[in-house]
């Protein structure tokens, strides 16, 4: 057929105008737009289409229509038919008809040829000849990360001018056979690293081997992430979202838990509340501030598109998922960004993705951790004051504030030393930590399975006074008291991807936890003549009061807490610009925590028995039903318009959850029983509650020239709590703009990039069913001389409720600057909260006598948060990678509204929430003086002045916040890093037991001040600079690990906390032990504070 | 063109899709989609739960138990306000600021003149007031006349409930609603005249339903005569009751035990805090005798103790100033009946009516009540002041520790035109010379949660000394 014409002969060859090459479906899907800094070529004729997913076949069928050329292919091919099945991925952008055709056709062993009229396009068997083969050399070679020399898998290397290209393996290998003889370019591309181009000789049957280094790009604009919608090119998205990959994250620091990886990642705007550095301790993680004073604050947590509990409990339900299980998590901040999430996103979301398999052989990494903490830090003298009742004139513990209550007039303070070889009962804290993970598969499976195992052994002990005095005592003390604080955790997660047709993707995740938490312990009870306990409990107190006049009792406090996460998500493309999204999940938790208590109230000078006990047992089950669908497709109105992209799609999630609790308490167990059964009286107790929410959505991403992008969504849902005939539809509205790809933008070495956001969008709390309907509790009355069952009302409904309504702006700017070595992210949010749920007594008119209070709509809090990142490679040589990091966020809170009639509200007299100042602000009186009149180095109370009234103090939450971090990488194989973190203008309430006593002549006379009137002020405004961690990490040149046969094996010394410098008197203001109660208090008394850890981490992979 | 046809019709099917999936989403009833169980706990019941005959039950026997409690309450408060109570000096709690009677400037240093116990039993009667209209609300959709004598039982609590404040308190009381599942409805101050005749409009309801109970036909009788006599309308009053017999009456009962099975949770009426004056922390109160200026004299002899009002005396030791404490004994122990409608008081009510038209026959009827404890007659004091002094005589002794005496004290003064010199017990605290004096009236005014909470409330209209 001479009206035929070969594409490939003489043809005019990429010529730079292909975007992309072809991804086989095996690899991982890369963005079809490479640095977002390189501006297309438009060419006239050109195709411009995007394949994702489809077979060879619909690949070519798009390219006739877009071409406007008619197909044609030979039916009776059976090979060709084989072919045409197989799967492909490209994005042309203004590449020419011949190109595309060449690509699709790559390595098929077919080619397309054009009829002479150029109306037809026919495919047809590739003819060589002899001469051909000759004049063609291979190309191969090697990829590696200039950071840490680890080859790079997924790298695009194209014969420049030719069809010719490959994707590098994982260990970063590529081959290119026929390449033509001659000076050739190669050019390798992967989103995230900054282009190479490279000019090589090939000879005539001859192999050219190459090695190429890429550097990670600065920009932070790369790349994707995960919208409600689906994946998104950042820079079409509008508002700010923080991307963190824990694997550099734990080669950097020693994580543990999810707060850990958060902390540790220091994502502006973003706040980890510690309660204490006790295993298992939860944490709460506050985004942009306090929005809610009577809702959770707490964010959404979606893992594997499976929205979890994230409850603060303890442990917290976020300590589920292992950080060395997450393949990436994403932090989308604020309203305008959560839009779409539905209910209860106003405080952000949090979207977990756990490791996912990579096709190729199976491939082993296993990782062994081994951490040894302490406390640290000068501990002061600790004072027990003892004095008498005035009115009973009984011997009494006296508290500063019994003394100036005048309930105790003190005569004596005695002093002791926590840290004493006798008293002192902090340890070492071990952590024994092990993670195994495969992956692997093939091109139409894949899997990634991550176990993983955990033993902390907490840092309390029990001191050698007590064991003295237990043996004394006639009491077992026994090994489980010996170190009391025990958490194993074991987690398993495995992912599996099934690729059953080329247009069908389905993920199947797993993931199972189960923590066994023991907090075994001594409660002392203080004795005095009052009969009033003071109960100090061994497990979680840091300090006891003084061993004179307790009785000790043992306490075992095991709690075991269990998770099930199974999401089920579904990609279907139908056609090339359609995609469908589906997620099912489903989580199941489970808790089960019981008290054996004994009871014993004895002399502590006479032997004892342990003669009965109180039991407490509750079972808590949960249970989250998820189901998330999602269509969305592209429009591509083609050549006529090209400059136009229109994204929309349209979504419908549910979620429904279930819990149920059961409780448990007996009283007077025998000796030694420790089940719920056995004896006593039992009291059973429980509840169990549901809640389902409901939404659509649509949204769309408009896109002009591919430099102006806008997104504009509305949601609407429907609740348990809120029906649907509520004002619930939230509408969102976002644009990105790159002006660095605007025709009137010099090109320059300063600024090499830049971007300008704005997004604003609307999101919401909802009340719970129960404060809409009210409720009423089971009771008793005596009637007619006998008691009979009633019912009392206990919160009246308000069926006016509506969810707390976010509104939030943000604006900001990323920028590549100074020859892309800086790059900088800023952005400020003011959000608004309005009808914010309050709390609200109601009137004694309305009939209540107890708990007649029920919520309102009443409060309005503001918050408005910048927050600025900045990434810069100061050294950047070839032995040499030096890079900065440093965040700030400025926040600042404010209730702008209490309703009419509503007074500021306190919550032990110096958390308030007050128009005009932040919802948990403290107010305490002021030292206005202090004079040591008698100069005997004392501050005693009346020596101390203070205010008549209460004033403002700070906020539970920093102001300020910054963060410092450097890594620097030596001949690729050793990496130091170093993370500092800075906060203050924060308020922490402090307790007497843990700070200079009122009798310490040493203590500065200020400090004197304070404590002396501890009972008063309590509370102190923050200033700390903290030394979150330093690391060295050496990776093992590839002539040490390929004889052991692994893959890669390195090994890192890390620390963490390793220095803390503060104006706080406590020992660690970080930690928080009141944060499951209320975010109006902080409590440093009684928390464990945060061990200084040193950890040893081995990884292998094979 | 093909390529068109294409790139529309995936459009058109997209498009079709989307209304497919919109469509069914519509057609799922989207409340039926998120609708869920009312939340249960172990003792926690919703709404839903209450719709029942069962908790409409509930909800009159709360009714009935906050009503109890609230005159409870008010009786204590009355009690120590009046010259019925003292406190006992030396308690342990005294360093706990609850030596309130202590403190005489009881009407002039806090805004809104709340007190502890004050906010106590307002709450309870208005607690009862509400509970009883929604139990009305329950047991109305059931439309069982069984349940009529229920229903006209929950107009009496109601009204009852608002009769107590009104003679209690301040002009100007809200009477907020809580209609059963329903939004709260806030009301502003409503003036003491308002009050009663809301009440008398409630009894009557209740006295217009089929009803064959002669116990709840009693309470809507006595309390709409006490109404009358709020309003200084004796002659209604006296109509009303006029052929109250001794087996018309109405009684709660109240108790020292607990359903619960713990000693220590004590539940209802006065025995826990007022009388048992063993129980530790709890011994805070006293009968006293002519107490102030203008105080009754209780008792004069051991051996002359008035059958209406036994007391004994005991030596306490560890008591600093007084060593004999004087205990009533109306009400000492548990499980005993307390009468809110009773013949007694149609007795003073007609001897009150009688009284105001100078007819003899308002002695006839004191001797009548008198004779039937086996007192001897009294005599005709032969003044008209003295008259009067006589009959709230009478009345105090009946009424003794059930919160009515203060209600006296208000109608001496403002349907008798007596000074409030004369009336309340200005002058020294008898029992602790040396401490303060007596405030000279009382005005018990909501507490600070009602201003704070009811943005329809401004306060008080008027004293109401």
């Amino acid at each position: 057929m001479k009206c035929w014409r070969n594409l490939w002969v003489g043809g005019s060859g990429i010529a730079g105008c292909m975007m992309l090459a072809i991804i086989p479906m095996t690899m991982p899907m890369l963005n079809a737009q490479g640095s977002q800094t390189t501006k297309p070529a438009p060419k006239s004729g050109v195709i411009s289409i995007r394949l994702e997913s489809v077979n060879i076949r619909k690949a070519l069928q798009e390219i006739a229509s877009e071409a406007k050329v008619t197909l044609m292919l030979d039916g009776n091919d059976v090979k060709l038919k084989k072919v045409l099945s197989d799967s492909v991925v490209a994005n042309f952008q203004a590449v020419s008809l011949d190109n595309a055709v060449a690509i699709v056709m790559r390595n098929t062993g077919y080619t397309g040829v054009l009829s002479s009229d150029g109306r037809m396009l026919m495919i047809t068997p590739v003819k060589t000849s002899a001469s051909e083969s000759v004049s063609t050399g291979m190309v191969s070679g090697t990829v590696v990360d200039s950071a840490g020399g680890k080859g790079i898998g997924g790298v695009t290397v194209i014969v420049t001018g030719t069809r010719l290209s490959a994707i590098t393996s994982s260990t970063g290998a590529f081959t290119i056979r026929n390449v033509p003889v001659g000076s050739q370019s190669l050019t390798f591309k992967l989103l995230g690293y900054a282009s190479e181009t490279r000019n090589i000789t090939v000879e005539s049957g001859k192999s050219t081997v190459v090695k190429v280094t890429l550097s990670q790009a600065i920009s932070q604009l790369s790349g994707v992430v995960t919208t409600a919608t689906g994946e998104r090119r950042k820079v079409e998205v509008a508002h700010d979202i923080a991307r963190i990959d824990p694997e550099i994250i734990m080669q950097r620091a020693p994580v543990r838990t999810f707060a850990d990886l958060i902390e540790a990642a220091q994502v502006p705007g973003v706040l980890i509340q510690r309660q204490s550095g006790a295993p298992g301790a939860p944490s709460k993680i506050r985004i942009r501030g306090i929005g809610s004073i009577a809702q959770s604050n707490d964010p959404v947590i979606i893992v594997d598109g499976v929205w979890i509990d994230a409850s603060v409990g303890y442990p917290s339900r976020l300590d589920d998922i292992d950080p060395s299980t997450i393949q990436n998590v994403e932090i989308v901040r604020g309203p305008s960004a959560a839009t779409l999430y539905g209910q209860d996103a106003s405080n952000g979301v949090i979207i977990i993705t756990t490791k996912r398999g990579q096709a190729g052989p199976t491939r082993w990494n296993l990782n062994y951790s081994r951490d040894w903490g302490n406390t640290y830090g000068r501990v002061p003298y600790a004072y027990v004051g003892f004095g008498r009742d005035p009115a009973l004139g009984a011997t009494v513990h006296c508290s500063n504030l019994d003394v100036l209550e005048f309930r105790c007039v003190q005569d004596s303070a005695v002093r002791y030393d926590p840290n004493s070889s006798l008293l002192n009962r902090e340890g070492v804290e071990t952590v024994n930590r092990m993670a195994v993970q495969v992956d692997g598969g093939s091109a139409s499976t894949t899997y990634a399975i991550t176990a993983t195992a955990m033993n902390t052994i907490g840092v309390n002990r029990i001191s050698p006074i007590d064991k003295i005095r237990f043996r004394q005592l006639g009491y077992d003390y026994s090994s489980k008291f010996e170190r009391p604080s025990k958490l194993d955790r074991r987690n398993i997660t495995s992912n599996f991807t099934i690729i059953p047709r080329s247009n069908l993707t389905v993920g199947l995740s797993l993931v199972g936890n189960q923590t066994s938490l023991k907090n075994n312990g001594i409660i002392y009870r203080m004795e005095t003549s009052s009969n009033t306990q003071i109960e100090r409990d061994f497990s979680t107190d840091t300090i006891q009061y003084l061993r004179q006049r307790v009785s000790p009792t043992s306490k075992e406090n095991p709690i075991r807490s269990d998770a099930t996460i199974v999401g089920t998500a579904i990609k279907w493309n139908p056609r090339i610009n359609w995609v469908a999204n589906g997620t099912v999940g489903y989580e199941r938790g489970g808790r089960e925590e019981s008290v054996y208590q004994s009871n014993a109230h004895c002399d502590p000078l006479l032997p004892c028995a342990d003669t009965t006990g109180n039991r407490f047992e509750s079972t808590e089950r949960r249970t989250i039903q998820t189901v998330r669908l999602n269509t969305s497709t592209e429009l591509n109105l083609g050549s006529t318009l090209k400059f136009l992209e229109i994204r929309p799609s349209i979504g419908a999630d549910f979620r429904k959850e279930n819990v149920s609790v059961l409780a448990i308490s007996r009283s007077d167990v025998p000796p030694g029983e420790k089940s719920i059964t056995s004896g006593g009286t039992a009291y059973p107790n429980g509840y169990r509650r549901a809640d389902a929410t409901a939404g659509w959505y649509i949204n769309s991403t408009i896109g002009l020239f591919r430099k102006l992008y806008f997104d504009l969504g509305l949601r609407q849902d429907i609740g348990s709590a809120i029906g649907s005939s509520k004002n619930t539809k939230y509408p969102k509205l976002g644009t990105s703009w790159l002006v660095s790809d605007e025709n009137f933008w010099r090109e320059n070495n300063i600024v090499n990039m830049l971007r300008l956001r704005f997004a604003v969008g609307h999101s919401a709390v909802q009340p719970e069913v129960a404060d809409i309907r009210g409720f009423y509790i089971g009771a008793f009355e005596y009637i007619d001389g006998k008691f009979m069952r009633s019912v009392e009302l206990r919160s009246p409904s308000n069926p006016n409720l509506v969810p707390e309504r976010a509104t939030e702006f943000e604006l900001g700017f990323d920028t590549d600057l100074i020859s892309n070595r800086l790059n900088l992210m800023a952005t400020y949010a003011h959000s608004e909260n309005r009808n914010t749920l309050v709390t609200r007594e109601l009137p004694p008119s309305a009939g209540g006598v107890w708990g007649n209070t029920r919520k309102e709509n009443i409060a309005r809090i503001r918050n408005r948060n910048f927050e600025l990142t900045s990434i810069g490679r100061v050294i950047e040589n070839q032995n040499t990678l030096l890079v900065l990091n440093y965040t700030l966020t400025l926040s600042e809170n404010v209730v702008k509204k209490l309703g009419k009639g509503m007074l500021p509200f306190s919550d032990q007299s110096v958390a308030r929430v007050q128009v005009g100042y932040p919802v948990a602000g403290s107010w305490v009186k002021e030292v206005l003086g202090y004079r040591d009149r008698d100069e005997n180095n004392l501050i005693s109370l009346d020596e101390v002045i203070l205010s008549d009234s209460a004033v403002y103090v700070g906020w539970s939450q920093p102001r300020y916040r910054a963060s410092y971090g450097a890594t620097m990488t030596l001949v690729n194989n050793l990496t130091f890093d170093a993370r500092f973190a800075y906060q203050s203008k924060y308020v922490q309430q402090y307790t007497r037991e843990n700070r200079y006593g009122a009798e310490d002549k040493n203590a500065p006379l200020q400090e004197q001040a304070y404590e002396v009137i501890a009972g008063l002020t309590g509370r102190r405004s923050v200033t700390d600079l903290r030394w979150n961690s330093a690391s060295v990490t050496y990776s093992l040149p590839s002539q040490f690990v390929k004889p052991l046969r692994a893959r890669s094996i390195s090994v890192s010394l890390q620390g963490s906390n390793l220095g803390l410098w503060t104006n706080y008197v406590g020992r660690d203001p970080g930690v928080n032990s009141s944060i499951l109660t209320s975010e109006l208090l902080t409590d440093d008394g009684t928390g464990v504070p945060r061990p200084r850890s040193y950890v040893l981490d081995f990884k292998i992979g094979f | 063109m093909p390529s068109s046809n294409i790139k529309f019709s995936s459009l058109s099917r997209y498009l079709v899709a989307t209304a497919l999936m919109l469509a069914t989403l519509n057609a799922c009833s989207f409340d039926s989609l998120v609708n869920v169980d009312d939340p249960e706990s172990g003792r926690e019941l919703s709404p839903g739960a209450i719709s029942s005959r069962e908790g409409g039950l509930g909800l009159y026997r709360s009714a009935v138990g906050q009503l109890a409690q609230g005159i409870s309450e008010l009786s204590r408060q009355v009690g120590a306000f009046t010259d019925e109570l003292a406190v006992r000096p030396a308690s342990s709690d005294d360093h706990n600021g609850m030596n309130w009677p202590d403190d005489s400037r009881l009407d002039s240093t806090n805004r809104w003149g709340e007190r502890m116990l004050a906010s106590s039993s307002y709450a309870y009667l208005h607690g009862a007031r509400v509970r009883a209209s929604q139990a009305r609300t329950v047991l109305s959709k059931f439309d069982d006349p069984s349940y009529n004598y229920i229903l006209a039982a929950t107009y009496g609590v109601e009204a009852y409930s608002i009769i107590l404040l009104a003679e209690s308190m301040c002009s100007g009381i809200p009477l907020s609603e809580v209609p059963f599942g329903l939004d709260v409805e806030f009301t502003g101050a409503i003036p003491t005249e308002q009050l009663f005749t809301t009440a008398i409009a409630k009894l009557d309801s209740g006295l217009l339903l089929e009803q064959d109970s002669a116990r709840v036909t009693a309470l809507l009788r006595m309390g709409k005569a006490r109404a009358y006599m709020g309003l200084g309308d004796y002659e209604q009053a006296a109509e009303v009751v006029a052929d109250y017999s001794e087996t018309d009456k109405f009684e709660l009962t109240y108790t020292l035990a607990s359903p619960y099975g713990s000693p220590t949770s004590t539940y209802g009426f006065w025995a826990d805090t007022v009388l048992d004056i063993n129980r530790g922390n709890y011994n805070l109160f006293e009968m006293v005798n002519r107490e102030g200026r203008n105080g009754i004299v209780w008792y004069q002899d051991p051996n002359k103790i008035d059958p209406r009002l036994p007391v004994t005396l005991t030596e306490v030791e560890g008591v600093a100033q007084f060593a004999t404490v004087v205990r009533q004994r109306k009400r000492m122990v548990g499980n005993m009946p307390f009468p809110l409608a009773h013949w007694v008081e149609a007795k003073m009510i007609l001897a009150e009516n009688y009284l105001s038209k100078a007819d003899p026959q308002w002695l006839t009827e004191l001797n009548s009540a008198r004779r039937s404890v086996g007192l001897s007659d009294t005599t005709d004091p032969g003044t008209s002041s003295a008259r009067v002094d006589l009959l709230f005589r009478e009345r105090a002794f009946w009424f003794y520790l059930d919160g009515r005496r203060l209600a006296d004290y208000r109608r001496l003064i403002n349907q008798y035109g007596r000074s409030i010199a004369t009336v309340y017990p200005v002058g020294v605290y008898t029992r602790r010379p040396g401490v303060p004096f007596y405030g000279e009236a009382y005005v018990f005014s909501p507490p600070s949660s009602e201003y704070e909470h009811n943005y329809k409330y401004d306060g008080c209209i008027h004293r109401n000394p």
